[in-house]
């Protein structure tokens, strides 16, 4: 029972973010009927549910908004951006009282209600919480005596058709004393007349009980009608046989029928569903994301496992064997696919949060920004999308706050007023690409060398390139806030984002042109994965290759002599592919058989190797921080004999060998 | 024979919470996420109560109720809604479309164990 | 094994694996061994740090290799029938902790140590970085050097 607020916080964040999203939305387009209906959807079971397994001053808050909203559903008050900008906050305002209890947020959440209260019109503070109706036990006060109760049960027609059973009745009322019954069929109409469905008998029952008379109310809590039930008390003293029927005074259960029937005017009309398709609900399965690991990680064993069968099949020569590793390879590779599938999400789940950020973020600052996403279906591990959270809001917050200028001095510099953000993903190979970028000023780089000075960073009179000018942005102690805002200054730094981003074994580039704007760019190795990759001999070394990173491979010796300047260079089919040494950047000689032709960002890249042994599926297992930052390895993994094998990223390669000069003996780096 | 009961509730955590408690009182609990889920489940399968939430996307507690009060398979099935305490004109309307009882929410295990008796009890 | 009949009891007392480098001893607390194995193949890392040349394969886990000898300024050698390798889990004041294999030219006995036993170590004598000990302590007539193992492996 435990887990089940862990549910409640669950399903509270989710909709939570629904509720955002909806009022994000509805800022836009404040008439739209589904919007209201959706926000007060998501108000209301925040309400129910907070109300049964949360803290009660969230369920009291949560209770204060759905009234406050119940106005606006009811088109007795309208969507302004003042409302909206209250119930993102009061939406922030939940997230405090469920998630953190410490800490008194009365006054916040009195500042909100009142607030609310007000921009729709509403008099007073809301209705307490009634009392919820008490079903009350069949227990019986011992003091009382017997006393015996006549009870005239006149059920409605439609009491049958609707559920009621007028024997389940009787047996409650047994559980309180002793029982009779007579049935009055005065009512019943001829046989040719009667419907099946409808109810006509009246029930005459008398009851001797020591009960209250509340219990026996009680019983008939769900009878409804007019009239239906009257209870009345004939003597105190055990009656043997039922006494004559005085007038009744007509006594109804007190809390069930008497309402009158209330005008069914409530501008809402309930929401039907549109005739045609009725799309089913999402079928989503919560699974905690270590037993997705214990999965993954045994899937991993299995795909090792198989390439032992598979390279022992191919050593027996049994063609009836390798024909069942085969299919186990592939059963392996669906198997594989799929538990991958399961870790990995859109980025949009990440995308999606940061439009209330920006919007926060422009109305504080008073700067409009235009908002917009491309490649939000790329997908990430889920655990690697958890921790970009945070970097990425804070290089958000960056462009906003110090990228982006204020509308006078992008006017004046000829830009539209609007600036603009851009946020894209994309997967390429085995890494996710994620660029943030803006159309501000771009970064001051002045600014930046001169407090990289003062804070004796970087010494007084060099000359540092714009390059590693702009790098500095990731040291420690470096921050070029004028003040220290609330928003960019404090806490997270650059510099926590470089670390972080490392920590995920990826990197961070700025790309950045004065004037004109600043995109930073995030690359992340899909580390957890289990890729197709193709195996490749460097000396003794095996390597594995992403095979999506692989376009072909060719002799070395073929386009070598086609080609001139045939050691950084080669010809293939008219375009100049240049060559990476593998030999070389393990420490050893130019040396190789094999062009391995690969598709990097800059464009192709041939690797040269001594030998292609094969494809296969590979298990990529990550690196110990002890070899976790040398160029071009991206992991390792088990072959079939149970050696192991490095696993090389083409664009860390690629970095890799550009930095090193290209000869021979000096790769000790 | 255990009797089955039907609980339809957008929330996840009322459902979880219902069958937790029915299954603990000897009922054999199943959950639907809206109306229309209900329908569908109300098409293939029996139950001996049904208890609904009102305010759900796709179908609502009241049209559910309607609709299965057009199913003669079920005909005479109890109803129960989940009603909020403020909303007497919803709890009227939902009578009138066809439900036998309700419950306030919020509410606690005891109670919900309490109406199920009370309307399909052994 | 020569353990001690009461040693649960006393929590001043810790146990020691004791390896040999060279012909020095050194010592590693059994806490921290996963498991002692003879020298599995390894595949070279390109690249890597002096002390930790490549990777190997124990049961099913990649594990980097590290050259205890090479940590401790000494020349590396070939394996001999003494060789043993030891996995060891290293933690980190940052991070998850994780597991090295680490070359030994041989592994001998579980010493009992006594806290108020281990003295600090000369600051001048040492030939081994100060900061990878954790004090000396004698044992018969030999001295036996106690390692830190996370500071061993922290980033140089």
């Amino acid at each position: 029972m435990g887990d089940m607020l862990e549910v409640f916080l669950n399903e509270a964040r989710d909709l939570l973010e629904q509720l955002e999203a909806a009022l994000l939305d509805l800022e836009k387009r404040p008439g739209d009927r589904e919007l209201v209906n959706t926000t007060f959807r998501a108000l209301h079971t925040l309400k129910g549910s907070g109300g049964m397994f949360g803290p009660p001053a969230m369920a009291a808050f949560a209770h204060e908004l759905e009234n406050a909203f119940e106005k606006v559903r009811q088109d007795r008050a309208p969507v302004t951006p003042n409302l909206v900008s209250l119930l993102l906050q009061s939406a922030d305002q939940i997230r405090k009282l469920l998630f953190e209890s410490a800490g008194d947020h009365s006054a916040e959440s009195a500042r909100l209600a009142a607030a609310l209260a007000e921009e729709v019109g509403m008099d007073g503070t809301a209705a307490p919480a009634a009392a919820s109706m008490v079903v009350a036990s069949a227990a019986v006060a011992p003091a009382e005596a017997t006393r015996t109760w006549r009870i005239r049960l006149a059920l409605e027609r439609s009491a049958l058709a609707f559920g009621t059973n007028p024997l389940s009745l009787f047996d409650e009322l047994r559980e309180l004393g002793t029982l009779s019954v007579r049935a009055d069929a005065d009512a019943l109409p001829a046989l040719d007349a009667l419907v099946p469905t409808e109810f006509h008998l009246v029930f005459h029952l008398d009851l001797e009980t020591a009960a209250p008379r509340s219990a026996i109310e009680d019983v008939f809590i769900f009878v409804d009608g007019p009239d239906a039930v009257r209870i009345e008390d004939i003597a105190a003293a055990p009656a043997s046989a039922p006494a004559p029927v005085a007038e009744p005074v007509a006594e109804t259960v007190a809390p069930v029928a008497s309402a009158p029937a209330a005008p069914a005017s409530k501008a809402a009309a309930p929401t039907e569903a549109r005739s045609g398709d009725v799309p089913r609900a999402d079928a989503h399965v919560r699974v905690s994301a270590s037993r997705l690991d214990t999965l993954l990680d045994q899937v991993g064993e299995l795909v090792i496992a198989q390439a032992r069968l598979s390279a022992l099949a191919r050593n027996r020569h049994d063609p009836v064997l390798i024909a069942v590793a085969e299919e186990i390879d592939r059963l392996s590779g669906d198997l594989r696919d799929s538990a991958m599938g399961m870790r990995m999400v859109p980025i949009e789940q990440l995308f999606g949060r940061y439009r209330r950020v920006v919007r926060d973020l422009s109305s504080d600052l008073g700067k409009e920004i235009d908002l917009s996403f491309s490649g939000e279906d790329t997908e990430l591990d889920k655990t690697v999308l958890d921790r970009l959270g945070d970097p990425l809001v804070h290089i958000i917050r960056n462009s906003i706050d110090h990228g982006i200028e204020s509308a006078e001095r992008r006017d004046a510099a000829g830009k539209p007023k609007r600036g603009s953000l851009h946020l894209a993903a994309r997967q390429v190979g085995t890494e996710v690409q994620i660029e943030i970028a803006d159309d501000g000023a771009g970064l001051n780089r002045a600014r930046i060398l001169e407090k990289a000075v003062a804070a004796g960073v970087v010494a007084d009179g060099t000359v540092p390139s714009d390059r590693e000018i702009d790098e500095l942005i990731f040291h420690p102690g470096l921050s070029t806030a004028a003040a220290v805002s609330n928003l960019s200054g404090r806490g997270v730094g650059m510099d926590v984002v470089k670390r972080t981003i490392g920590e995920l074994h990826g990197t961070i580039d700025i790309d950045t042109r004065p004037g004109e704007g600043t995109r930073f760019v995030l690359r992340l190795p899909l580390t957890l994965a289990i890729i197709d990759g193709l195996e490749v001999a460097v000396g003794e070394t095996h390597c594995i290759l992403p095979l999506t990173s692989v376009e072909e491979c060719v002799e070395l010796a073929t386009v070598q002599s086609r080609s001139s300047g045939g050691r950084n260079f080669v010809d293939i089919r008219g375009t100049l592919v240049p060559l990476l040494w593998a030999g070389e950047v393990f420490g050893g000689r130019r040396e190789g058989a094999i062009v391995v032709v690969a598709q990097n960002d800059a464009g192709k890249l041939g690797i040269v190797v001594d030998q292609v042994v094969g494809q296969h599926q590979t298990v990529i297992k990550p690196l110990s921080p002890l070899h976790a930052s040398i160029g071009g390895l991206v992991g390792s993994t088990i072959l079939g004999d149970g050696s192991v094998a490095l696993i090389l990223d083409v664009n860390s390669l690629a970095r890799h060998a550009a930095k090193t000069p290209a000869a021979a003996d000096s790769l000790a780096a | 024979m255990t009797k089955s009961v039907l609980c339809v509730d957008d929330s996840a955590s009322v459902r979880q919470m219902v069958s937790f408690t029915l299954e603990s009182a000897g009922y054999a609990p199943d959950t639907a996420v809206d109306g229309a889920d209900a329908i569908t489940k109300l098409d293939q399968n029996k139950y001996q109560l049904i208890i609904t939430d009102l305010n759900m996307p796709n179908l609502d507690g009241i049209g559910m109720i309607r609709k299965v009060r057009q199913m003669p398979q079920h005909a005479g099935i109890p109803i129960v809604m989940l009603t909020t305490e403020s909303d007497e004109a919803k709890k009227m309307e939902g009578k009138a479309a066809g439900a036998t009882g309700w419950i306030v929410k919020p509410f606690d295990q005891t109670k919900l164990v309490a109406v199920v008796n009370k309307l399909i009890g052994a | 094994m020569t353990l001690a009949i009461d040693q649960a009891a006393d929590p001043s007392l810790q146990d020691y694996l004791t390896v040999a480098l060279g012909d020095d001893l050194f010592a590693i607390k059994v806490d921290l061994v996963h498991e002692v194995l003879d020298p599995p193949p390894v595949t070279r890392v390109p690249n890597a740090p002096n002390f930790a040349p490549g990777l190997v394969n124990v049961r099913g886990n990649v594990l980097p290799l590290v050259d205890l000898r090479v940590r401790f300024g000494m020349e590396p050698t070939a394996d001999t029938a003494s060789s043993r390798v030891i996995v060891s889990e290293v933690t980190r004041e940052e991070g998850e902790p994780f597991q090295v294999a680490m070359r030994t030219d041989a592994v001998f006995e579980v010493i009992q140590v006594r806290r108020s036993d281990v003295a600090a170590m000369p600051e001048n004598g040492s030939r081994w970085p100060m900061r990878f000990l954790d004090g000396v302590v004698r044992q018969d007539d030999r001295f036996v050097t106690l390692l830190d193992v996370s500071e061993v492996f922290r980033d140089a």
